[in-house]
């Protein structure tokens, strides 16, 4: 039995359907990447993962349970890094992490530090978002992972405003996390060079 | 509890270092109101029939434009996602919003709205009366009007359309709220149109959070 498993996940948006009857299943230290063209559903498909969206069919299924029943349960299970940054540009970086620290129980300050460090935020700590470039946000959004305890990341374009050295840095987290007996499910453009199952989700 | 008021104060925070935004709307209603003597001309007998009403009138039209937007900023940028997927319920969140909005929109108008009473010259008895009706009116208008900003949250079209059907509600704040400030207190008695506005205030609170909360989930489907 895999720890996490899509069973027959089918959607329509704006009276089209982009995918039907989706099934795959993902065990600790696996790695899922969505691959296909712009429209064809891989940031839908992350936002039901997360749920963010209803499927019209279909169940998750999380360590044998079905967390369409469980929804409260199923949030810790996991961290979702959407397209946006989900920062607010009026506060500093170390304000929008405590933000977070403070609203997100699957959160924790123990690796605050280390988030700082691994995304190089340490001189940034006290600027305002709307004074940071756009991979500079991506990393604020990104550190979000290091504070966090769930077994289970999905990320949307991940590596989306990022330098080579960052993306590099991003990509040797995600491996840690994947060693550690995490899971991943990415929607990327990227070539990812680690072991990884995908699917191809075309435009329909 | 800690999630509600972590929200607010997050709000709060942001509205004060966007001084631009938040003070906009306050200027608006001052200046509106202080521009009302060249517009009677000096006539101080219909300034004084008048300015309650216009007071009331301005205050709605100062929510309207404050509450619009409540929750798109949050929506748009993905913050209102996470706060979601972090398990804080819709309806903690709608109330949250709407009292961080109370808060950096209707608290200055409710304190300043006395003084300008006295500015004008107008009987002290109604300098109490406006400061609560507004305390209990405000409120009121705030949640209709979050109501309204859940509802049309992520619509392109046909949010104004949703706006209207909204708008008689707002419609019994305005009567009662100033029927209420020209009402007379007897013998510490409240009057019948501040009975009206607590009962008005109260249905409001019991339902709006569960129709706010609703309308927000409408969006995750």
């Amino acid at each position: 039995m895999s720890f996490f498993e899509i069973k027959k996940i089918s959607c329509i948006r704006s009276n089209k359907l982009l995918f039907k009857n989706l099934n795959f299943k993902l065990n600790n230290k696996e790695l899922l990447v969505i691959k296909g063209a712009n429209g064809s559903g891989k940031t839908t498909l992350l936002k039901i993962l997360s749920g963010l969206l209803k499927p019209i069919s279909g169940s998750i299924i999380v360590n044998k349970k079905d967390m369409n029943l469980l929804k409260d349960e199923y949030f810790k299970y996991f961290e979702y890094v959407g397209h946006e940054n989900a920062i607010k540009s009026a506060l500093t970086v170390r304000e929008n992490l405590n933000f977070y620290l403070k609203i997100k129980k699957d959160l924790t300050k123990k690796n605050f530090e280390k988030a700082i460090k691994i995304f190089n935020l340490k001189n940034l700590l006290d600027v305002r978002i709307e004074n940071l470039s756009s991979g500079e946000k991506r990393r604020v959004s990104l550190s979000r992972l290091i504070l966090s305890k769930s077994k289970i990341w999905f990320l949307d374009e991940p590596t989306n405003g990022l330098d080579k050295i960052n993306t590099l840095n991003f990509f040797k987290i995600l491996k840690q996390h994947l060693q550690f007996n995490g899971l991943a499910i990415i929607a990327s453009h990227d070539e990812i060079k680690i072991k990884n199952k995908n699917i191809n989700l075309s435009v329909n | 509890m800690s999630n509600f008021f972590n929200l607010i104060i997050t709000d709060i925070k942001i509205s004060l270092r966007k001084k631009n935004e938040s003070i906009i709307s306050i200027l608006f209603f001052l200046f509106s109101i202080l521009i009302l003597p060249f517009i009677f001309q000096g006539d101080q007998d219909i300034l004084k029939r008048f300015l309650i009403g216009i007071i009331w009138f301005l205050t709605l039209l100062t929510i309207i434009f404050s509450v619009e937007k409540l929750f798109e900023n949050d929506y748009e940028d993905g913050i209102l996602d996470q706060i979601y997927i972090s398990g804080i319920p819709l309806e903690t969140i709608f109330l949250s919003k709407s009292l961080s909005i109370w808060i950096i929109t209707c608290l200055p108008i409710i304190i300043l709205s006395p003084l300008l009473l006295l500015l004008f010259n107008i009987q002290t008895e109604k300098l109490a009366n406006i400061f609560m009706s507004l305390l209990i009116g405000t409120p009121i208008l705030c949640m209709i009007g979050a109501v309204t900003s859940a509802l049309v949250l992520g619509f392109n079209k046909g949010s104004s359309i949703i706006s209207l059907i909204t708008l008689p509600l707002y419609i019994p704040v305005l009567i009662f709220g100033i029927e209420a400030t020209n009402s007379e207190i007897i013998f510490n008695q409240i009057s019948q149109e501040f009975k009206i506005l607590i009962g008005y205030l109260l249905i409001v609170v019991a339902v709006s959070p569960w129709i706010g909360g609703l309308a927000l989930r409408l969006k995750y489907r």
